[in-house]
Parts: C-alpha cells; structure tokens; sequence
C-alpha cells in the first residue's frame, strides 16, 4: 500500500514537473514567436513601436487561436495612423518563411480584424500636410470629436482657395476671407473616404444643403486608405469617437 | 377702373417679382439668422424608438471595445474601463434603466447584451464581436 502511494507521489510529480516544462517552453516559444513577427514586420513596416501578442489553444499548444499585431505611427496614404492592430483568428504562419528569410506569412486564418485609430492631432497633421502640398498659406482650421460628428472651426484667406470653389461660394463672400464652422461625417468604402457635411457656415451664412452636395460630389472620396503590404485589407466602416476615429474593416 | 390687358398683365408680373425678391429676401435673411457663432453646433439627432435607441447604444459600445482592443491588445475587464478615453458616457437600456451586459470570451471576442430582449419583443439583441445579432 505504502509502495503503491509512493509510486503515485512520483508519477504525480514528474506529472508536475512535465507540465512546468511544458509551460515554460510555450512561454519561451510564445515570446521567441511574438520577438521574430515583430522583427519580420519592423523589416517591411515603417512605424514607430509595434507589440504583438499570442494566445496559444489551451487544448492544443502548438495552436495559435489569437494572434493581435499592434503598430503605432503607421502611414496610411497619407495620414498617420495613431494606432493600427490587426487580429487574426486560428492564424496558420509559414514558420519556414519567418524563420529562414524573417518574413511573415499568413498560410490560412479564419477571421481578421482590423482597427485603425485616428486621433485628432493625425488628422490635424495630415491637413497641416495637404496645405503644404498644395502651397497654403495661414490657413487655420481646428477638429473637435463630437460623436457622430467631426466639428471644423475654419479661418482661411480667399487667396487660397482654388477658383472654381470661389465662384460656388461668391455670393457668401463678402470679404477676404472665409471664416465659420462644419459638421461632418465620415464614410468608408473599400478603402475610400468620404466626408459628408450636416451644416456649414460660411461668413455668418448658413450654407443651402444644393451648394453643399455640389462639393460632396466634387471633392468625395477625398482620401485612399491603403492597404500595409504584409497584411492586405479593405476599411469599410467608420465610428467617431470623444477622442479617436475608427477604421475598421 | 378697366385696365388694358396690356396693363394688366404689366400688374401681375410685378406681384410676381414682387413676390420672388420676398422669397429671395426671406431665404437669404433665413440663413443669415441660422449662421453666427452661437449656432456652431452639431444639429440635435433624431430621437430613435427604444429598439433603435439600443441597436446604436450597443454599437457604440462595441466600437469603444473594439478601440480599447486596439490599444492594449485585450478587451477592457469591465465597461466603466472604457469611460472616457473611448466614450464619454457609458449608455444604459432606455427601457429598464439598466446597465448593458458585457461578456469576453477567452480573450478573442465580446459580446455586449440587453439583460433581457424580451423587453424590446425579441429572441436575441445583442452585439457579438462588432456584429448586431437581433431576432
């Protein structure tokens, strides 16, 4: 009887044992894993920090059931995105691939996700960019988040404005400059943005909704998401939030 | 007093434009008055039906998850983790006045309920992984 309990004091701590071992392995492998796919994408993705995160199937430990990829500072065509994470469900990678050549490949997964937060100071440097772009000069507009809306404070001399939006607007033009506020919200498709506005005013003139859809035709969509070359996806939705926008697919 | 035609077609035609620059004159006084800094606000929403009220609630919620996911690569413990970095106030049912029901499950997806969708006449109102599931 006593043989018998001392044979299963063993069998129960080479049981314990085996299992720490097998913890720390998928602990070493996980961090091991998470550092090569984030090297793999610091090779291919400008950006300034990226963090990736792993959860293993608990039944099968050689499964990935969740892999989360967070970069931060990404260029999205043009805006910088703030924050972009992409989650991949039952993800199979191409360890060959990653190991070998440091590149990350997706064989198969079930779902991605992708999020993609806009904080005010991005859209705010991607407009200070465009008017750069297009050589403007003491152009003033401020963002505020008021979800569902995108509110616009906006002083911008006359001078640059492009023609063809002056003569739209003359009449509402007493001045040099056009002065006042907008509503907006924000619509995504496959990729594409467009802005459509609720109310302008213009010069202490509330602007007719027919002036309005004349430059939502004109002017929309106004900016391409693209897509990052390692991670191929199309933005279809958009939510405005008290502090970020998000893209999501 | 009998009018020529000729005159009085001439009458007529002034009322019309008489008429016109009212019009003119009403629509543009009516957006000087609409302009003006104490109207730069958004413009009020339209009010939903309870139904609609917690479909969009839900949404929003769901959206703020989805940006706290975005972040720190795991869904929030609780919903009040999410106030205000993600939303400003945490809605509440318009019918029961009762907090919404949030579940993660094993760190790869979310679901956010009403404590019973009976209220609102349904089976299931709920949204799971940023997807509305309502019947």
């Amino acid at each position: 009887m006593v043989k018998l309990l001392n044979i299963r004091f063993y069998v129960l701590i080479i049981l314990f044992f085996g299992e720490m071992c097998l913890c720390a392995f998928q602990i070493t492998n996980k961090e091991n894993l998470e550092k090569q796919i984030g090297k793999a994408i610091a090779s291919e993705i400008n950006c300034k920090e990226i963090k990736v995160k792993i959860n293993f199937d608990s039944n099968n430990p050689s499964k990935i059931n969740n892999l989360a990829i967070r970069m931060d500072g990404v260029n999205i065509g043009g805006i910088i995105a703030d924050f972009i994470t992409i989650q991949y469900t039952n993800p199979s990678l191409d360890y060959k691939n990653l190991k070998n050549k440091g590149r990350l490949k997706f064989l198969s997964y079930s779902d991605q996700k992708v999020n993609i937060l806009l904080s005010i100071n991005s859209l705010q440097n991607y407009l200070a960019l465009k008017e750069k772009e297009f050589g403007k000069k003491n152009v003033n507009i401020r963002l505020k988040f008021s979800p569902p809306f995108i509110e616009c404070f906006y002083d911008v001399p006359q001078k640059e404005i492009a023609s063809e939006t002056a003569e739209i607007i003359s009449k509402f033009i007493p001045g040099d400059k056009l002065e006042g506020y907008a509503v907006f919200t924000l619509q995504a498709k496959k990729s594409e943005l467009s802005a459509y506005s609720s109310k302008v005013i213009l010069n202490h003139f509330l602007i007719p909704g027919s002036i309005l859809s004349i430059f939502e035709k004109k002017f929309n969509p106004f900016e391409k998401i693209s897509s990052i070359n390692i991670f191929n996806f199309e933005i279809n939705n958009i939510a405005i939030q008290s502090k970020y926008v998000l893209l999501t697919n | 007093m009998n009018l020529k035609p000729k005159n009085k077609l001439l009458k007529y035609l002034l009322y019309a434009i008489a008429i016109i620059l009212l019009c003119v004159l009403g629509f543009v006084a009516y957006l000087y008055s609409q302009g003006g800094q104490k109207n730069y606000t958004p413009p009020s929403i339209e009010e939903k039906t309870n139904e609609g009220q917690v479909v969009s609630d839900l949404m929003d919620i769901s959206h703020a998850i989805e940006s706290y996911y975005a972040i720190n690569l795991s869904y929030p413990s609780s919903l009040k983790n999410l106030v205000p970095e993600f939303i400003s106030n945490m809605p509440i049912e318009p019918l029961t006045n009762r907090d919404y029901s949030y579940k993660v499950f094993s760190d790869t997806a979310f679901e956010v309920s009403v404590q019973n969708p009976q209220n609102y006449n349904l089976k299931e109102l709920r949204v799971r992984n940023g997807k509305i599931i309502k019947y």
